[in-house]
């Protein structure tokens, strides 16, 4: 799965353990999903959402393949 | 989220401390057990060791912050899958070939029996909580 959470983060000023610490993960998840080696679960999907104020699909879209 | 961005801002430090306690229990439980059989009192010992245990349990059951995230449960998933998958090829390629063997005048040693009547118990034990969760979930 893509996202552009890498963006919205250093858009919104935040370090990766701002985040980390705003949705309860560690930073290494917060790390893992930006470079897209982790795809996070629904709850924390929707935790992300609601941190940056939007929908999941504003932060997450399918891989190129369509396979993720 | 932005109430929990506030309030969480130390959550790393806390998260880590929590983990460092942890793996510290875990440290003096086995370094104290080792001391124990070194000065031959191996109740002493087990005794240590049990309540290393403990405290590595009751750091991780009731710490206020997540010691271990959703990833990490995620990779010990994939990791216990794959060890599944390694210990599933050695029963079945080895377990049947045991009788061949001893046919042939080969008696494997008991560590091996043992460990491969282990990964059978293992084996069981994981279809019966496949099963018990289809029931029950």
């Amino acid at each position: 799965m893509k996202n552009d959470l890498k963006d919205r983060r250093a858009g919104a000023g935040e370090s990766q353990a701002d985040l980390a610490a705003a949705v309860d993960v560690t930073r290494q998840t917060i790390n893992a999903i930006e470079r897209d080696r982790y795809d996070p679960s629904l709850e924390l999907a929707f935790e992300l959402a609601d941190h940056y104020d939007c929908a999941i699909e504003d932060i997450f879209s399918p891989g190129a393949d369509g396979s993720e | 989220m932005t109430t929990n961005a506030a309030q969480g801002t130390n959550l790393p430090s806390k998260r880590r401390k929590y983990r460092y306690a942890m793996y510290g229990c875990l440290a003096v439980g086995i370094a104290g057990y080792l001391l124990g059989l070194q000065v031959e009192m191996p109740l002493a010992a087990l005794a240590v060791y049990w309540a290393a245990f403990l405290g590595f349990l009751g750091i991780q059951r009731g710490s206020s912050v997540t010691i271990y995230d959703e990833r990490h449960h995620a990779l010990e998933r994939k990791a216990a899958k794959r060890t599944i998958g390694v210990v599933g090829a050695v029963l079945i390629l080895v377990g049947p070939a045991l009788p061949a063997l001893s046919a042939a005048g080969y008696e494997p040693p008991t560590l091996v029996l043992g460990a491969l009547y282990g990964y059978a118990a293992m084996f069981f034990l994981l279809g019966a909580f496949c099963i018990g969760m289809r029931c029950w979930k």
